[in-house]
C-alpha cells in the first residue's frame, strides 16, 4: 500500500508534479489532465497542493451511482472504471478536498501510478513524498 | 501541429489599427527553433534601417521556446527583442528575457509568442485566452505598480491568470524600465518595460487550458527525468544550497521556483513571507529576491558597505520592482556612479536630497523620481547612467569605469562593478562576449566565467573542484586544457567565446534557465563530468529538444542551427547600424584598467593587454567566418548557413571571404 505525503509548505511552485502527471498518464501537457494541481500564491509565496488521499471511507465512491470507483488491491490507490462511469460528476461534488477533476465530461483522480507516483519522483524540494501505508 | 510542444500558433497585434491576426508557428520551424532564434528571423524580416525603440512599427517580440511550459526542467522562460530603448551608443536590436508562469500559460492558451506594433490611442492591456485575444481599456491601470496591476487583473478574471506588466517607469519610458511578472520575473535589461509604454500597451493577461503535444512521450518523460535529477549547483557554489535559519526564522525565507519547471535549491532565488516594512511602517511585505537584488541591503566589509538592514532593503528591492525599474541598473550602474562623484567631491546631494546610501528614504526618493522622471538629475537617471552622465556633462570616467560598453553596467567581466568573482585570464572570454554582443552578454552566458568560478576551491571551498579537474572536465567541452587554465593567459580564449555564443542561443531559443545549462561540472560523477543515463551534460538540451518536437536534430544540427542566429543577429547589425570591429573594439578601455580581483596562481592583478586581446579577437572572427578587418560575416560564411539573401542584402558591405 502507498500512502503520498504532501506538505504544501515546501512546494516551491515549479509545477514539475502537475505537468509530469499528464505527461506519464495521457503523454501530453495539458493541466486539465492532472490529477494534482498546485494553486500558486505569487504575491504570499505560500502555496497549496490539491490532491487526493485516497481517503480510507471515500465520499467520492460513496456518491457514485455505478459502483465505478474500485480500490487497487497492490498500491491503495481508488480508481476509476471508465467502463461502468456514467459521468454524473457526483463524485466531483462530493470530495470535501476538491481532488476530483473534471476532463471535458470525465471524472480525473489520482491513481499512484500504479505504485510510483511521478509527482513525489519529480519534486525535488520533497513536498511530495511517497511511504508505505 | 507538425511538432510536439508548440502551441502552433503566433499572435501579430497592432494597436494602432486595433488588429489582432494568428500566424502558424510552422512559418518558422524548425530553423528558427523558438525565442531568440525565431526573433532573429522576424527582426531581419520585419526591422527596417532606421526603426527607433520607441517608434510605432518597431516590434516587441515576445516568444517562448519549445520546452516551455512543458515537463522539461528548467524550462518556463520567454525571451523578449526588439529594438532596445537601453542600447547605447543607439538604440539597436537586442534581446532580454524571463521567467516564472506567464510563458507556460501563454502556451496554453495557444500561442508560441505575441508580435505587437503600432501604438493604441489610449492604454491598453491584451487579454489572452484559448486561441483569442482583445485589447482592454487599462485606464484605470494606468500609473499602478506592477504588483497592483498584476492583482488587480487576477482579481478581475480569476487567481489562474498570468500578467507580464509595466510600472510607471515603463509608461514614462524610462530607458531602464523593465516588464515583469509575479515578484521578480522581469525582463529586465534592454528597456523593453519603455517599449511597452511607448504603445500604450500596459500588460498583456494570459490564461489557458489547452494542450501541448509531445513527439515520444516515453523517451521525453525519462530524458526530463533523469536532467532533473542529475541538476544540482546552478552554476558551482553548491554549497549555498542551504536556508538561512535566521531569516527563516525572522522573515519566512523559503524555496520559490523562479521560473517554471525548477529543480534545484538555486543559490540566486529566495522567496521571503514575512517582512517588517520599514518605509510603509506597519504593513508585512512578501516577495521573491534574486539575484543581484540580494544586494539591496548592502554588503558590510565591502564596496557596498551602506546599511540599510535586510528590512529595509528588502522593502527597497520591492519597490524597485514595482515601479518597473532594473535591478541591475541600479545596484551595478547607477548606486556606484553616485558613490563615485560623492567620493570625488563632485555632488552630495541630488535634486536637493543629500545622497545618504543608508537611508531608506533617500533610496525612495531616487527610485521614485526617475520612475517618474521628476527633478533635474533624477529625470536625467531615467535615461539610463550613461546617457545621464552626457546630459549632466558629469563623471563621465567613472561611467566608463563601470559600464563596459553599449549602455549596461559591468556583468561577470571582473572589472568596474566588483561583485562578479571572476579574475584573469577566465575574464578574456567575457571581454569577447562583450565585444560581440549589444547588451551585457552574461545574462545568458554565465556558462563560462561564472560556471569556472562558482565550481572552484576558490568560490566553492569544501566541494568546488580542483584546477587540475576543472581543466580536464572542461576539455572534453572546449578542446583543450587551456581553454580554462588559470594561468593559460589569452591561449585558448577565443574557443569558448565562440562555444557559449551559440549555447547562449540555444537556452534563450529553446527556452530553458541560463544558470543551470549548459551542464558541464559535476559532483556526481566520478570525472566530475556531467552525464545523465547515457546523455552527457552539454547535449541535455538536445535531447529534450528532440525527443518533445521530433525533429530529428543531432547535437551538431541544434548548435548549427543557433550558430545560425548569431550570424543573422550580425547580418542585422551590419545592415541596419553598420556593425563594425570598430565597434567591438570599444570594449577594450573598460578591460585596460587593472581587474577588480586576484588570481592566486599569478599573484597580482592583471589589466588586458590590448594587442594580445585583439589577436583573440582575430581567432574568434576566424571561428565565426566574420571578416578579421571588420568583423563582418563573409559571404563564404553566410552561404554555409544558407543565408545567402540576406548576404546579397547586404552587398558590398561584407566581403567573400577572409
Amino acid at each position: 500500500m502507498v500512502e503520498l505525503t504532501v506538505k504544501s509548505d515546501l512546494c516551491t511552485g515549479c509545477m514539475n508534479c502537475q505537468t509530469v502527471c499528464a505527461l506519464v498518464h495521457l503523454g501530453i501537457h495539458d493541466r486539465s489532465a492532472s490529477a494534482i494541481r498546485i494553486n500558486l500564491e505569487l504575491f504570499s509565496g505560500i502555496n497549496s497542493v490539491t490532491y487526493c488521499r485516497q481517503c480510507e471511507y471515500p465520499m467520492c465512491r460513496a456518491a457514485c451511482p455505478t459502483e465505478a470507483i474500485f480500490k487497487d488491491k497492490h498500491t491503495g490507490a481508488w480508481i476509476i472504471n471508465y467502463d461502468l462511469c456514467i459521468m454524473c460528476g457526483n463524485c466531483i461534488s462530493a470530495c470535501p478536498y476538491g481532488a476530483m477533476f473534471l476532463r471535458g465530461k470525465a471524472p480525473l483522480k489520482c491513481d499512484l501510478c500504479a505504485g510510483k507516483p511521478a509527482c513525489a519522483e519529480a519534486c525535488a524540494f520533497n513536498a511530495i513524498t511517497v511511504g508505505e501505508r | 501541429m507538425k511538432y510536439g510542444g508548440y502551441a502552433g500558433k503566433l499572435l501579430r497585434v497592432n494597436l494602432t489599427t486595433g488588429s489582432i491576426d494568428q500566424q502558424n508557428t510552422m512559418d518558422y520551424l524548425p530553423d528558427w527553433y523558438g525565442g531568440r532564434a525565431m526573433a532573429a528571423r522576424i527582426a531581419w524580416d520585419e526591422i527596417p534601417p532606421g526603426t527607433g525603440a520607441f517608434d510605432p512599427s518597431s516590434p516587441l517580440i515576445i516568444l517562448t521556446g519549445s520546452l516551455t511550459g512543458t515537463a522539461a526542467p528548467f524550462s518556463g522562460r520567454t525571451t523578449v527583442s526588439g529594438i532596445s530603448a537601453q542600447g547605447y551608443p543607439v538604440e539597436w536590436y537586442s534581446r532580454s528575457s524571463f521567467g516564472g508562469h506567464w510563458g507556460s500559460e501563454l502556451k496554453y492558451a495557444g500561442f508560441d509568442g505575441i508580435i505587437i506594433t503600432g501604438r493604441a490611442a489610449s492604454p491598453v492591456f491584451l487579454k489572452i485566452e484559448n486561441r483569442s485575444c482583445t485589447i482592454e481599456d487599462a485606464g484605470d491601470l494606468w500609473g499602478m505598480g506592477i504588483y497592483s496591476s498584476q492583482k488587480r487583473i487576477m482579481e478581475q478574471y480569476g487567481k489562474g491568470w498570468r500578467v507580464f506588466s509595466i510600472g510607471p517607469a515603463g509608461e514614462n519610458r524610462v530607458r531602464i524600465a523593465i516588464a515583469a511578472t509575479e515578484t521578480e520575473s522581469a525582463s529586465g535589461q534592454g528597456g523593453y518595460g519603455a517599449v511597452m509604454g511607448s504603445k500604450n500597451l500596459k500588460a498583456i493577461a494570459v490564461h489557458g487550458t489547452l494542450s501541448l503535444e509531445v513527439a515520444e512521450p516515453e523517451k521525453f518523460t525519462e530524458i526530463c527525468r533523469l536532467v532533473r535529477n542529475e541538476a544540482h549547483g546552478s552554476h558551482g557554489w553548491p554549497h549555498t544550497e542551504k536556508l538561512d535559519k535566521e531569516k527563516v526564522k525572522k522573515f519566512g525565507q523559503r524555496y520559490q521556483a523562479c521560473t517554471q519547471g525548477c529543480a534545484v535549491k538555486c543559490y540566486d532565488a529566495r522567496f521571503y513571507t514575512t517582512v517588517p516594512a520599514v518605509l510603509q511602517r506597519g504593513k508585512i511585505l512578501s516577495g521573491q529576491v534574486d539575484c543581484i537584488a540580494g544586494l539591496f541591503p548592502g554588503l558590510q566589509n565591502s564596496f557596498y558597505n551602506w546599511k540599510l538592514g535586510f528590512e529595509a532593503g528588502f522593502e527597497i528591492g520591492q519597490m524597485a520592482n514595482d515601479l518597473g525599474l532594473n535591478h541591475w541598473e541600479i545596484l551595478v550602474g547607477i548606486i556606484p556612479w553616485l558613490r563615485f562623484l560623492k567620493k570625488d567631491g563632485i555632488l552630495t546631494r541630488i535634486d536637493g536630497m543629500k545622497i545618504d546610501l543608508d537611508s531608506p528614504e533617500f533610496w525612495a526618493f531616487l527610485l521614485r523620481g526617475i520612475s517618474r522622471r521628476e527633478g533635474e538629475f533624477r529625470s536625467a537617471l531615467s535615461e539610463g547612467t550613461v546617457r545621464a552622465s552626457k546630459i549632466l556633462g558629469i563623471g563621465e570616467d567613472r561611467v566608463k569605469e563601470l559600464f563596459p560598453a553599449w549602455g549596461y553596467a559591468g556583468h561577470w567581466d571582473g572589472h568596474g562593478d566588483r561583485i562578479n568573482y571572476v579574475f584573469f585570464p577566465y575574464w578574456v572570454v567575457s571581454a569577447l562576449q562583450w565585444a560581440v554582443d549589444t547588451r551585457d552578454p552574461i545574462s545568458s552566458a554565465h556558462g563560462y566565467g561564472q560556471n569556472i568560478m562558482g565550481w572552484s576551491r576558490i568560490c566553492s571551498p569544501e566541494l568546488g573542484l580542483d584546477w587540475e579537474r576543472i581543466k580536464k572536465v572542461s576539455a572534453r567541452v572546449y578542446g583543450s586544457e587551456a581553454c580554462a587554465d588559470p594561468v593559460s593567459g589569452y591561449t585558448g580564449k577565443a574557443f569558448p567565446g565562440w562555444w557559449h555564443g551559440q549555447r547562449s542561443v540555444m537556452k534563450d531559443s529553446l527556452t530553458v534557465c541560463d544558470q543551470i545549462f549548459p551542464r558541464i561540472y559535476s559532483l556526481k560523477t566520478e570525472d566530475n563530468f556531467a552525464r545523465a543515463g547515457n546523455m552527457e551534460g552539454p547535449s541535455f538540451e538536445r535531447h529534450m529538444f528532440t525527443s518533445l518536437t521530433g525533429i530529428p536534430w543531432s547535437d551538431t544540427d541544434l548548435e548549427h542551427a543557433s550558430e545560425r542566429v548569431i550570424q543573422l543577429e550580425r547580418a542585422l547589425l551590419v545592415r541596419n547600424w553598420g556593425r563594425s570591429r570598430a565597434d567591438d573594439e570599444s570594449v577594450i578601455p573598460y578591460f585596460e584598467k587593472t581587474e577588480q580581483q586576484t588570481n592566486p596562481l599569478i599573484g597580482h592583478k592583471i589589466a588586458m593587454d590590448p594587442e594580445k586581446f585583439k589577436k583573440v579577437m582575430d581567432e574568434y572572427y576566424t571561428l565565426r567566418g566574420w571578416e578579421i578587418k571588420t568583423g563582418r560575416p563573409t559571404l563564404e560564411t553566410l552561404k554555409k548557413f544558407s543565408l545567402e539573401k540576406e548576404a546579397e542584402e547586404l552587398g558590398d558591405k561584407i566581403v567573400e571571404k577572409n
